[in-house]
């Protein structure tokens, strides 16, 4: 919203001189300021309500007057605009409350969450849903006109295993996620990656999963600890991929998505909101479209993503919050975050050495930030152009969702996408050619992989051991 | 090392698409048949017909050049191929590169047609920077370029125009048409061909060829081209995603195709409005409002105020202006200034 001093001035001023039967005289007045008004008011034959009225906009007018837009905030206009962004400053009360407003007219209007109760709100840890669990917090429980009814339960994924934390900087995250909740009163569970190697079944395309947990509580405020031999398969399993162009990554936030799932499932949630911010989705648009995941990427930075199977939403309810509105909002409200260094910045000296240290989510980001720096639009553009996307999703039968990211299963337009289409030249210029894109391809299980996944598989430090070290339903998904 | 395709003789040099180590000879040869599957799975052309090559004598279309006149040969294509140039007037650059499009003319066989903004809109690019300086002037000449070239394809009555569109412009097109928020261009700059159901198709045989190959395949081939960027085009805004691009490059190498792979999937939302399809009432050519931008630029140059010419509101301007000469004006879409002006034309010549 953008909104300018000048045409303020005029609608004050026109509201002073709207003519009204018992004041036709009032176009005469001529004050400056409250004081001067309230003179010249004295001597007149007019009510008290209409007296009042005029003081106040003639304190509005004043007020609008005296407002310099380098100087004030844009909302309040009288108290000094600290925050500035896209141009636009405001006070530190009118930044914290601008920020619940967008967040629950998100939650309303693009979210659609009014009052049901199936609403998972999964927290990293990370500064973007901290924000939103305050946020949440705030828009459930703080004191505003406009309060919202629905139940929340927030779910924590412990990832220490892939950051290879001992148990004490585990258990010292674990307690930072727990004081939260309980400070802002919600009810949590706490979920360990590894676990992903024991969801029995969960099929994007049959649509079986393990049958729910009927009305049992037994998630409430509970942590579900895994194995050490689950734990060990996971640090098998994260070898295999390629160290570059961030497949570690991806490989690891999709089967955070598979657990989510499978909790959302068994006990009966349909709404799962991430904390996705614009940078983050912006960044996400960028790196997808290398990655080759156009075909997906309108539904991963969508606000609602509902391609899931019984109903199921992930949702983006921070999508338009800009990196500096978290940092500020966290500082203002004195949220505390788990720290994580990023996975992609390994040590091989081949990683280190390449842009973005090798990982293309890392690279885009600091590509984004770096043009938002210089063009203030850029983010906002991206997200309007990402919204013009068609989304995709399963109808028929002809199509498949990938059972690796559950995005949906597509094939190079031309063989010349996957490489060159030949294998080799006899010395007379006789060709060897490819048939399809099945001979670079060419594992059972890959047939089951959209494009962006089939790269993962070719790129991958050793292929057959990356898909035979993965959780089991994920291969019988595959048919292995 | 033996080369990784004949498997005979020695690997002289590494792929830059795929990393494998390959022969000079093998080399040439997959990255020529390479184009013919290109051309041959995309039916770009039918026997007999008389196609031009838009000509700058850069490295992009004296490659195109060279290999559509070999395939013309090896797999008898029935061809007649034409050399197209545009001369937008500038000192140095131009007189330079057509120099270059000269010796191809000799060197192919081919019959050159030069087309200059001087003799088309009675203006040379020197002039407009000239009156416009150096902000605007590649608005300018877009535009004019996109024109030009149509012009100069009627003149030499082709059927159609290849350009020397390679993969790396094609997804550096994609990641600015992201940026700029350009939804329209997104959705149609990475297709092969583009104006099938105008009067003059274009297409782009080396849609799918990397750059680093193209000036390799140059290079070792010993041809003729020019490699100076136009004097007038700064473009900062290009030049940072041309850096990502390399940089997604560095990362993987095939980060090229799979943002081609990409932009063929993303379709639009079928609620966005498509701009439609005119002809200029002035001179007839392709627009997507009453008047092409070609005329609307062309007239603020002439009327002596190029800058407001450039403004998105030119063109309702243009027309309140000429209200007496025209009869039945109609408020314009309020689209972008879609086809005409085709961002993607105005870099690789
Ligand atoms: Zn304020
Ligand atoms: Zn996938
Ligand atoms: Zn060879
Ligand atoms: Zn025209």
């Amino acid at each position: 919203m953008e909104t300018h001093p000048v045409p303020e001035v005029e609608e004050a001023k026109k509201g002073r001189t709207k003519p009204k039967k018992e004041i036709d005289s009032l176009d005469k007045i001529e004050a400056e300021g409250v004081e001067e008004l309230q003179e010249k008011l004295k001597g007149m034959k007019i009510s008290k309500k209409l007296k009042k009225k005029l003081l106040k906009e003639e304190a509005e007018r004043q007020k609008i007057l005296a407002y310099d837009p380098a100087f004030h905030c844009l909302k309040c206009k009288e108290k000094e605009g600290i925050i500035i962004n896209r141009g636009d400053r405001s006070c530190e009360s009118c930044f914290k409350q601008g920020c619940i407003h967008r967040f629950k007219t998100n939650l309303r209007n693009s979210l659609k969450i009014w009052k049901d109760n199936s609403n998972l709100i999964c927290v990293s840890g990370g500064p973007n849903s901290m924000a939103m669990l305050h946020l949440m917090h705030v828009s459930l429980f703080g004191e505003s006109q406009r309060k919202m009814f629905f139940k929340v339960h927030i779910v924590h994924i412990d990832d220490g295993v892939v950051y290879g934390w001992d148990e004490e900087k585990r258990n010292t995250n674990i307690q930072l996620f727990k004081d939260a909740c309980e400070k802002y009163k919600f009810e949590y569970t706490i979920l360990s990656l590894e676990s992903v190697f024991d969801v029995e079944k969960l099929n994007p395309n049959t649509k079986e999963f393990t049958p729910p947990i009927e009305d049992s509580k037994e998630y409430v405020n509970h942590h579900y600890q895994s194995t050490e031999e689950n734990a060990e398969k996971l640090r098998e399993l994260l070898k295999y991929p390629s160290e570059l162009c961030s497949s570690r990554e991806d490989l690891i936030f999709n089967l955070k998505k598979w657990l989510l799932l499978d909790f959302a499932l068994k006990f009966g949630f349909k709404k799962l909101l991430l904390g996705c911010t614009a940078v983050k989705v912006t960044s996400k648009v960028m790196s997808e479209i290398a990655k080759g995941r156009g075909l997906s990427l309108p539904n991963d930075v969508c606000f609602v993503d509902d391609r899931y199977l019984e109903d199921i939403k992930f949702m983006n309810p921070m999508r338009d919050y800009l990196l500096n509105e978290i940092q500020q909002y966290n500082k203002f409200n004195e949220v505390s975050v788990i720290e994580r260094t990023s996975i992609s910045l390994n040590n091989s000296k081949k990683a280190k050495k390449l842009p973005g240290f090798g990982s293309m989510n890392l690279l885009c980001e600091e590509f984004i930030n770096e043009l938002q720096v210089s063009n203030v639009q850029t983010v906002h553009t991206v997200l309007r152009t990402s919204n013009k996307l068609k989304l995709g999703i399963v109808e028929d039968e002809s199509k498949n969702y990938c059972v690796l990211c559950y995005g949906l299963v597509d094939h190079a337009t031309n063989i010349l996408e996957v490489g060159s289409h030949i294998k080799s030249v006899s010395l007379e210029g006789e060709l060897d050619l490819m048939e399809s894109e099945n001979d670079t391809w060419n594992t059972e299980f890959e047939q089951h992989l959209c494009f962006g996944c089939k790269r993962i598989m070719e790129n991958a430090v050793d292929k057959e051991r990356l898909i035979d070290s993965l959780p089991t339903f994920i291969k019988e998904n595959a048919g292995l | 090392m033996k080369c990784k395709l004949c498997d005979e003789r020695k690997a002289a040099i590494k792929r830059p698409k795929n990393g494998h180590a390959v022969c000079k000879e093998c080399f040439f040869y997959v990255f020529e048949e390479e184009v013919h599957h290109t051309i041959v799975s995309n039916n770009l052309f039918k026997p007999g017909e008389k196609v031009a090559i838009g000509a700058s004598g850069g490295k992009d279309s004296t490659v195109l050049a060279h290999v559509l006149t070999t395939l013309n040969k090896r797999y008898d294509y029935g061809l007649d191929l034409f050399l197209l140039s545009v001369d937008e007037g500038i000192t140095g650059y131009r007189d330079d590169s057509l120099k270059t499009v000269e010796l191809n003319k000799e060197y192919y066989q081919l019959p050159l047609l030069v087309i200059s903004y001087e003799e088309i809109y009675g203006w040379t690019m020197d002039e407009i920077v000239k009156l416009v300086g150096l902000n605007n002037n590649c608005t300018f000449c877009g535009v004019f370029r996109r024109q030009a070239l149509d012009r100069g394809a009627y003149k030499l009555g082709v059927d159609k125009i290849t350009t020397g569109h390679n993969a790396d412009d094609i997804a550096e097109t994609v990641l600015m048409n992201i940026l700029r928020g350009d939804f329209f261009r997104l959705s149609k700059c990475h297709k092969i061909i583009t104006g099938e159901d105008d009067t003059m198709p274009r297409c782009k045989p080396l849609k799918y060829c990397y750059e680093k190959e193209i000036v390799m395949y140059a290079h070792l081939k010993k041809l003729d081209y020019f490699s100076t960027e136009c004097s007038y085009a700064p473009q900062a805004y290009r030049g940072y995603v041309r850096e990502l691009l390399k940089n997604m490059e560095k990362i993987r190498p095939s980060s090229i195709v799979d943002i081609i792979h990409s932009a063929e999937k993303m379709e639009l939302d079928s609620d966005v409005k498509i701009p439609p399809k005119l002809s200029c009432t002035k001179c007839g050519f392709i627009s997507s409002n009453k008047v092409c931008k070609a005329c609307v630029l062309l007239d603020g140059l002439n009327k002596g105020r190029p800058k407001i010419a450039i403004g998105k509101k030119a063109i309702i301007a243009y027309e309140e202006d000429n209200k007496n000469q025209d009869e039945e004006v109609k408020e314009p879409e309020e689209t972008k200034e879609a086809e005409e002006t085709s961002g993607e034309i105005s870099k690789s010549f």
